[in-house]
């Protein structure tokens, strides 16, 4: 269950891609559903959350 | 009548008279493939050696075969004639294959179901995108049939209709010549109703030899079983995949349990990541072109795709390089993770079925197969998701899959398939 946070985060991920594709294709000629918006966000939420701090480490060993 | 050419001749009456209800092929050339198999044999009765000689094939609509349309299930491109081969049809057609025809694809190889219907059970999906490959083998249209997989193209409509996918590693099979739809993940591979001929067919499509006799399979691989992915599928799935890996078990496989550094789910969202971006770049100025010949969800695909930050896919894309290395060191002392190809048996036509249980082994290009290990109470095939968790580890998957093959159910033949040799 995601926490309080991370629903924030989903919910405001969302909106941010839904107005961006009525910007982008028009309101009324957007094809993609609530069920591909919501999975895309939480795709996002996720892949913000990892870390990828083995890549900075690891360039920060092979510079020093 | 020659054997081959009486094969052939069988096979295309079992494709006409399957297809209005399975409609698992886009174009049968019947003449051509009667000449082709004629030239087959008269190269067979010289002694000349052809690895693949005399295998019959249906290749998916979206690979380049000189002289048949590549449709790729799009309206307007109905009667776009390829010129030239594919790199991988060049190879196979010297390995000695005959080409029976083009094989139904979703539209562009994406999730609007096609009109095929799955022989187990006409209500339900046969899986896509590779949807008439499937079919095709399983009601013994051909004895292999391409298909390509970017998400679970190959490994879902495997399954649904009970038959051996193989994904190969990412990169293994060049693919000179057919469409893309991401080309972080594309990768062509086969479908087949024996290993073997899985195998035979694999190695003419990177045109290399095996190291060792076909036959020789490697006995009691060291299996890990991922927990997180197996939740991911319906109990009654579990329970089917949990009863096969205890029969390996008790013919020598080691079992363990295999923790793997990165949830399932967030797999899935790196892969998401990638694929909308990319399928989006792709269609961009199709879609402009022809907006009204999409499909609905691979139109909401490419949408979403259009709006996805850069920094998330580049992010996605240095997540799926680093932890394919975390994984691939983690769990090298495995030959095979085993879990569930698919999180329920094939639902209904409205849907090509979930691809996340496949998308784990596209994601980081490794090696997997499916192969059927059953059915569900509706009579519907299971299916065991075997992955070799490196790349390049293509023949080992194989040569164990050799030794899994024979401890699992023969299929027979679809309920919805005629019998063949009418």
């Amino acid at each position: 269950m995601p926490n309080r946070t991370s629903q924030t985060e989903h919910s405001n991920i969302k909106k941010a891609l839904a107005r961006t594709l009525a910007e982008l294709f028009g309101d009324d000629r957007v094809a993609a559903n609530d069920e591909e918006i919501d999975r895309t966000a939480d795709a996002l939420r996720r892949v913000h959350r990892l870390s990828a701090s083995t890549q900075i480490r690891s360039a920060q060993a092979s510079n020093s | 009548m020659s054997q081959l050419i009486d094969r052939v001749r069988r096979s295309l009456n079992a494709i006409q008279r399957d297809e209005e209800s399975l409609r698992a092929w886009a174009h049968v050339n019947a003449e051509r493939a009667l000449d082709h198999a004629y030239l087959i044999e008269d190269m067979l009765s010289q002694g000349l050696d052809l690895p693949v000689g005399g295998m019959t094939i249906g290749v998916k609509d979206i690979v380049n075969v000189a002289g048949m349309p590549t449709s790729a299930g799009f309206a307007p491109w109905v009667e776009n004639v390829a010129q030239d081969d594919a790199a991988v049809i060049r190879r196979l057609r010297r390995a000695g294959v005959v080409i029976m025809g083009k094989t139904v694809t979703t539209q562009f190889a994406a999730s609007d179901p096609a009109e095929t219907r799955n022989p187990w059970n006409l209500d339900c999906t046969p899986g896509g995108s590779s949807s008439g490959s499937a079919v095709a083998v399983a009601a013994q249209h051909v004895d292999v049939a391409l298909g390509t997989q970017t998400a679970g193209s190959i490994l879902r409509p495997a399954a649904y209709c009970g038959v051996i996918g193989f994904k190969p590693t990412f990169g293994a099979i060049p693919t000179d010549g057919m469409l893309a739809y991401a080309p972080s993940f594309d990768t062509l591979g086969m479908l087949a109703r024996s290993v073997a001929d899985i195998f035979r067919v694999y190695f003419a499509s990177i045109d290399a030899q095996p190291d060792a006799p076909i036959e020789q399979s490697l006995p009691s691989p060291r299996i890990g079983i991922w927990a997180d992915a197996l939740a991911h599928a319906g109990e009654s799935m579990r329970d089917a995949v949990i009863d096969a890996i205890e029969q390996l078990a008790q013919s020598g496989a080691q079992v363990f349990d295999a923790i793997c550094p990165l949830a399932f789910d967030n797999a899935v969202a790196i892969h998401r990541t990638i694929v909308r971006p990319e399928a989006a770049i792709v269609h961009a100025e199709n879609l402009a072109c022809h907006p009204e010949h999409y499909g609905p969800k691979l139109r909401a695909t490419i949408e979403v795709g259009s709006v996805i930050p850069a920094s998330a896919y580049a992010k996605a894309q240095f997540l799926r390089n680093e932890y394919r290395a975390m994984i691939e060191r983690h769990w090298s002392s495995f030959d095979l993770i085993a879990i569930p190809t698919t999180s329920t048996t094939a639902p209904t036509r409205d849907t090509t079925g979930d691809h996340d249980l496949q998308a784990f082994a596209s994601l980081f290009g490794f090696p997997a197969l499916t192969i059927p290990i059953g059915f569900d109470r509706d009579q519907l095939p299971i299916g065991l998701q075997l992955i070799a968790p490196r790349r390049g580890a293509d023949e080992h998957l194989l040569r164990h899959a050799l030794w899994v093959e024979q401890f699992m159910p023969q299929m027979p033949l679809p309920p919805y398939a005629s019998e063949p040799g009418e």
